[in-house]
């Protein structure tokens, strides 16, 4: 069953009259499954921001339709699509967007108050939560407390916190070092291998990209290639990862020897 | 390019920046000299009026409270414009700027802002005082408006203060800046806050600061309460001030660990941010809830001298005017001319009556004051135009006019036999009862009034020698209180050679005013002035933080917060802000105004209810404020949060 469908999308930036006009999408089509972890791979400038964007429904793309769960969230207006937001879809981003007025235990609970679920409801699943993320000790902290891993992990936990379709996560760790990395998408992981969550990853790490199961190569716009993870191990798909890369050329950043 | 044409190109370019800091600024300074200037008021300042010697030690509690209130604003407003330059400066430094360089920069930009609003503060000042002065008069409805001359004394201490201020704060701006590295400076604006504390002993001690000063303000006798003023004050603004910074956090503190409170819908947010907002507000609110408590108390002291007065002048005159002539072959022509003067003369009449009268002394009544008997004819023509009871007498029977209900003030009057005297002659009536009606404003001449059946009254105006023998002329006039020029014209329709008895509520009413104007007018001027200082206050706090909102709303938007739910966090954040310092000012009030009315004759429960009047227009004029403050915030985080 698809959570996610994406079908040719457009999206064109600049003046109306067409002088001057950016296209970072160009009739891009794409599918997720559920229980599926995507990553979405590209080089800077080929539209992988946009195409977040556009799926969290927080840009509205110029032409091409969106389906969540088979909700289209053009067909929602103001509040109702923040309420869609809110309940289908789990956001992490690059800068873990946590409140600094909250603890970790508040930040993740704040998902669930919002929707008005009963305060010791809220409390159990936000232990739940914070003990498959491996979290528990640091919930009564504040978020300046802890480590940009653990922020991150935090995030992740407010994010699936209220169960949503699909998780989508937007160069998660592209703020940590390669240790607090690796347990985020080891974090990432595990939620997709035994939870089943399902999960889209924009990214222009090789790195992260080698947790997914399938990914999708983007390119001015518009898929390039993908590639599957099959039964190779992690080291053997982020080689693949850094073969695809080398035929999709643009600008990477140097992977780093010490992520291998 | 030097330094210094640097500071003014920084200024210049940066005017959205800096508008917000420099508004605060003018607005402080206009504040200061408006009070400075006002107190200077050789009216004012020397005057001999009720109560100068009470309203001297006010003015230098008000003072200090402007002061302070100047001190901790421009602070304010001057940190957090700091903190947006902070980035700005941190680049400086990067690029090689040495740290002598970056102060003098610093504070040649403060200097320049404190320059220009203290220049742009006292312009409008000027013209503020004057339009000030007018509306108060107006409202006051004074006789004679008070003089006002702009002196040189207030805009000199207006300037050397604020000069003395600003020179401070450049200094502490500097110092801020020298020690914090560079990194710092960089980063400063998403440097973490961190959480609040409280400690219990300070709340007991703020608790214990306000109990005791409203201990002594409570029992303090009419003689202590001038000397009682000041540290009480005192006290109890401290008490005030540690209130907000401990007690604040104590309760959201506590309903924080209220989870099935604290986890419903927004609370989560709008209570945690609140923890924070409060603590960083807590000085601005005590501020804001001392000025308000000035102001609460101020207004209740002119609602109660004003409404007392005009309260008392009813109760006691019946009538708005109430005279009576002789009885000669003019005196009803006289009566009909007051009537037409009083007219032309701009006042409305509800209604009047002319009657016939005898002026006739009723022991049992009143050993000295006289009297007057009017015949029925006479009062039912008056009682049908006005809806009074009219009087069905048979011969030789009477029956009493009085304001009063008539079953309670003499249920066993009807059948008793009257004796009245007039001169030498005897004259019995029977009496039955009393008409409730408010025809007679008490006098020497006319304490009471009988009507009498028209036979016999016929009878007596012919037996009776003319002395006793009057015309008798009282109305009632629509806002009576404004009568006072067309009274005193139409007076000159009595000839002065006529012995006249004359009573006004209208005249008395006034004479009381003018004894307490003075008071009033200073005591409306602290209110207007402290109101708009307490109201801006909290406005401009709001707006400097605007930006750190808006970006954590954004935040929020994108994790699915609706724009509902952010109004609604707006909404009750603000309005946390707005009422919390009035609930406070409001007991401060009612304890000041305990106080207060030792100094009146009046009941403490009466003085309270007029206090509490006093609170509700403030109140209605504060969520008029809160509502537009509400409104332009909105409007302000819409574009980028909506």
């Amino acid at each position: 069953m698809a959570v996610l469908t994406a079908h040719d999308l457009t999206k064109v930036y600049g003046s109306a009259k067409g002088a001057a006009t950016t296209r970072a999408l160009s009739g891009l089509s794409m599918q997720v499954e559920a229980g599926e972890f995507v990553g979405v791979m590209g080089p800077s400038g080929s539209g992988k921001t946009t195409l977040l964007n556009v799926l969290a429904t927080i840009d509205t793309p110029t032409s091409g339709t969106v389906e969540v769960n088979g909700v289209s969230p053009a067909k929602l207006r103001g509040d109702q699509l923040a309420l869609f937001r809110r309940r289908q879809l789990g956001f992490v981003f690059q800068d873990f967007n946590l409140l600094n007025t909250l603890s970790v235990r508040e930040n993740i609970a704040l998902p669930l108050a919002l929707d008005g679920v009963r305060a010791d409801d809220i409390e159990r699943r936000v232990e739940q939560v914070a003990v498959r993320l491996g979290i528990s000790h640091i919930l009564d902290k504040r978020t300046y407390e802890i480590s940009g891993g653990e922020q991150q992990r935090a995030a992740i936990g407010r994010a699936i916190v209220p169960r949503p379709a699909i998780l989508l996560a937007d160069e998660p760790t592209g703020n940590l070092d390669s240790k607090s990395s690796h347990g985020v998408m080891q974090a990432f992981r595990d939620l997709n291998e035994k939870d089943g969550a399902t999960i889209l990853v924009v990214t222009h790490d090789p790195f992260v990209a080698s947790f997914c199961q399938r990914i999708t190569f983007i390119k001015d716009g518009k898929v390039f290639s993908e590639l599957r993870r099959g039964a190779d191990g992690r080291q053997a798909f982020f080689q693949k990862v850094l073969d695809s890369l080398s035929l999709l050329g643009g600008e990477f950043n140097d992977v780093a020897a010490s992520r291998m | 390019m030097t330094l210094l044409r640097l500071a003014c190109r920084n200024v210049r370019e940066n005017r959205r920046t800096y508008f917000g800091f420099l508004a605060s600024s003018i607005f402080a300074v206009v504040v200061f000299y408006l009070f400075a200037s006002f107190r200077a008021l050789p009216a004012v300042a020397g005057g001999q009026y009720t109560g100068a010697a009470g309203i001297a030690i006010g003015f230098q509690v008000c003072q200090y409270l402007i002061i302070a209130f100047s001190i901790f604003f421009t602070l304010y407003s001057n940190s957090a414009f700091v903190k947006s330059r902070k980035r700005e400066l941190g680049v400086l430094a990067l690029l090689g700027a040495e740290r002598w360089q970056l102060s003098l920069l610093l504070f040649g930009e403060s200097m320049i802002v404190g320059i220009t609003s203290i220049a742009a503060g006292l312009a409008l000042g000027g013209l503020f005082a004057r339009l000030f002065v007018m509306v108060i008069d107006r409202i006051l409805m004074s006789a004679e408006p008070l003089p006002f001359v702009i002196q040189s004394g207030p805009i000199l201490t207006t300037t050397l203060a604020y000069l003395a201020l600003f020179a401070v704060i450049s200094a502490l701006n500097i110092v801020s800046v020298k020690t914090n590295r560079v990194i710092q400076l960089v980063k400063a604006p998403a440097k973490p806050k961190t959480p609040p504390v409280y400690s219990r002993f300070r709340v007991a001690l703020g608790i214990a600061c306000i109990a005791s000063g409203y201990a002594v303000a409570w029992t303090v006798s009419e003689v202590g309460v001038v000397m009682a003023f000041l540290p009480v004050t005192g006290i109890v603004c401290a008490g005030t001030h540690i209130l907000f910074t401990q007690a604040s956090v104590a309760v959201l503190r506590r309903i924080q660990h209220h989870k099935s409170i604290y986890y419903r819908k927004t609370n989560l947010l709008t209570i945690s941010d609140l923890v924070f907002k409060m603590k960083d507000n807590a000085r601005i609110l005590a501020q804001v809830a001392i000025l308000s408590a000035v102001v609460l108390t101020a207004s209740g002291v002119i609602y109660t001298l004003s409404a007392g007065p005009a309260a008392d002048a009813v109760s006691f005159y019946a009538r708005a005017i109430s005279f009576v002539l002789p009885a000669t072959d003019d005196s009803v022509r006289i009566v009909e001319d007051f009537r037409d003067r009083l007219t032309s003369a701009g006042a409305a009449i509800t209604d009047s009556a002319i009657m016939r009268a005898l002026q006739v002394k009723v022991p049992d009544i009143s050993e000295k004051a006289a009297g007057l008997i009017v015949p029925a004819d006479d009062y039912n023509r008056w009682a049908r135009e006005t809806g009074a009871v009219e009087a069905r007498l048979n011969y030789g029977h009477v029956v009493r006019i009085t304001k009063n209900n008539p079953d309670r003030s003499r249920p066993n009057d009807a059948g008793r036999t009257i004796h009245a005297v007039a001169g030498a002659t005897d004259l019995m009536f029977v009496a039955d009862g009393a008409i409730s009606a408010r025809l007679v404003s008490g006098t020497e001449d006319a304490a009471f009034v009988l009507v009498c059946d028209n036979s016999r009254f016929d009878e007596l105006v012919r037996d009776l020698p003319a002395e006793y023998q009057k015309t008798w002329f009282s109305c009632e006039l629509y806002d009576w209180m404004r009568a006072v020029k067309a009274e005193q014209t139409a007076r000159g329709a009595i000839p002065e050679e006529y012995p006249v008895a004359y009573v006004s509520r209208v005249q008395q009413y006034s004479q009381v005013m003018a004894s307490i104007h003075m008071t009033m007018l200073v005591a409306m001027f602290v209110a207007f002035l402290f109101f708009l200082a307490a109201g801006s206050m909290l406005y401009f706090r709001f707006f400097l933080e605007i930006q750190e909102d808006q970006a954590k709303y954004i935040a929020l938007r994108r994790i699915g917060l609706t724009w509902r739910e952010v109004r609604g966090i707006v909404t009750r954040e603000m309005a946390v802000m707005f009422f919390a310092p009035w609930v406070v000012a409001f007991v401060h009030q009612m304890v000041a105004l305990r106080s207060f009315s030792t100094v009146t004759p009046m009941m403490p429960m009466e003085v309270w209810k007029y206090g509490a009047i006093a609170a509700g227009i403030f109140l209605t004029l504060q969520t008029v404020y809160f509502l537009l403050a509400r409104a332009a915030y909105l409007q302000e985080l819409a574009p980028a949060v909506k």
